[in-house]
């Protein structure tokens, strides 16, 4: 049985593992008219349950697309894809946004549409046909819309900042929907965001001596915030950890502790 | 250790109740099956007419919900409960259904031991004053979060947006951002005469 660190942070994946094993006991309780401790379940019936994992809803009570408001993975209103947002408007964000003005992902010194199209690819590849995700065989899906989408749309979006908003390479934040915005989605409220938005530091994107490599790892992380994963280091390979104070995984794919923080917020 | 008689009049006791547990306990069991059925959207013009009208009926009466405590981690709305080594990772905003108010909550991890990444979750309401905070980064954030007209124009611009796209529909034209969802033009006017005035 493998084990990740089991940080307070993880407690939300406690509770879902607990969860799933307290099925399994009440089931087993009334099939065999006994109770079953969740411990002697845990331990030794159940050894495929292994992983603790963090994911973003538990703060928000809601999360991007999560089958918590009814996204399951499946179907045209349902699957969790790129919506375009791979740029902004060809003028960048208007002046009044909230948030940090933005710049056209197509275009640049430096081939932001190449490698964002490079770490959509790792993404999809890196989630199709995985074990963790047994009804999504399909995976992340990422269908981009092109440049110059609207920021105002329904959008998963990466735009490039001068500066981002927490001063780090790279950025995310979340807009739930509100009621009539999922209402033009035919779909009851909740129904999880109407937008989320990777802003990355042109600065540190430009930088002298950054490798693709390096740029898609941001992207690969950052990109995970949108899908609901959170910031944890595990003792083993994952997108959550932060890059600095525990690295990044030397290979660009998801590994399977972020599969299955996907499972946990789209699937179970 | 037990006589036949004691069995029966424990049976007597204890089946019924069996029964009456077993039958509440399908009944929760149904009832929870049935809650964890996602919603599904619109399969039809009559459904998703259906959720605009009720959708627009519920918005009046239904108020902002309150933020969750993140489990095992720290919600507060004072950023002085943020210890200084925690780092900022992302955000999240909300609005209340009738967009008029709203909050943004801040993620923050304690990296400090890294392993053992403690959760925080500072909340600050649109409009709320503005706080001072250990960490430039997060006092530009604060800050930022706190200026309710820039929140609640941002909202309204994405609602203009959706509301153009929407006459478009009404029309019969196609829409031009398709992260929109396509309308037929009989659900375009409904959503036009419940949402955009």
């Amino acid at each position: 049985m493998r084990r990740a660190c089991f940080g307070p942070g993880q407690q939300k994946g406690v509770a879902a593992l607990v969860r799933r094993i307290d099925s399994l006991g009440v089931a087993l309780g009334i099939a065999a008219g006994a109770l079953v401790a969740h411990g002697s379940v845990a331990e030794g019936s159940h050894p495929s349950v292994t992983e603790l994992i963090a994911y973003s809803f538990p703060a928000h009570d809601w999360a991007p697309m999560s089958h918590r408001e009814g996204h399951n993975g499946e179907g045209a209103s349902n699957l969790p894809v790129y919506y375009g947002g791979v740029a902004v408007a060809p003028g960048g964000f208007d002046g009044t946004h909230p948030f940090n003005q933005g710049y056209d992902a197509c275009g640049g010194s430096t081939p932001r549409w190449s490698n964002m199209q490079a770490a959509a690819s790792a993404s999809n590849s890196s989630t199709r046909n995985k074990p963790e995700l047994p009804d999504w065989p399909s995976g992340l899906l990422m269908a981009t819309a092109g440049c110059g989408v609207s920021p105002n749309g329904h959008t998963f979006m990466t735009t490039f900042v001068s500066a981002t908003s927490a001063g780090s390479p790279g950025y995310s934040y979340h807009l739930q929907a509100s009621p009539s915005q999922c209402a033009q989605l035919g779909q009851p409220s909740p129904c999880g965001d109407w937008k989320t938005m990777t802003e990355v530091q042109k600065s540190w994107w430009d930088a002298a001596g950054r490798t693709d490599f390096n740029r898609q790892q941001v992207l690969m992380h950052e990109w995970g915030h949108q899908w609901g994963l959170a910031d944890r280091c595990y003792s083993e390979p994952s997108w959550t950890h932060n890059g600095q104070d525990c690295g990044w995984p030397g290979t660009l794919a998801y590994q399977p502790v972020d599969r299955q923080a996907l499972f946990e917020i789209y699937q179970r | 250790m037990f006589g036949p008689r004691v069995v029966r009049k424990l049976a007597a006791v204890l089946l019924p109740s069996s029964i009456l547990a077993a039958v509440v306990f399908g009944a929760l069991l149904h009832d929870g099956a049935r809650s964890q059925e996602p919603p599904r959207a619109a399969a039809s013009d009559d459904e998703w007419i259906n959720i605009i009208r009720e959708t627009k009926a519920s918005i009046a009466k239904t108020p902002l919900a309150p933020p969750s405590v993140p489990d095992g981690g720290v919600l507060t709305y004072d950023c002085a409960d943020i210890p200084a080594t925690a780092k900022l990772t992302q955000s999240s905003s909300v609005s209340s259904p009738d967009g008029k108010s709203g909050r943004t909550e801040f993620d923050f991890v304690d990296f400090a031991a890294i392993r053992e990444g403690k959760p925080y979750t500072l909340v600050v309401p649109w409009g709320a004053a503005a706080q001072t905070c250990a960490n430039d980064s997060w006092t530009r954030m604060v800050n930022a979060s706190s200026d309710l007209e820039s929140r609640l124009h941002a909202v309204q611009r994405d609602q203009q947006h959706i509301c153009d796209q929407v006459r478009l529909m009404a029309d019969g034209r196609q829409r031009t951002d398709v992260s929109l969802h396509p309308m037929s033009p009989r659900v375009a006017r409904e959503y036009l005469a419940a949402f955009c005035p």
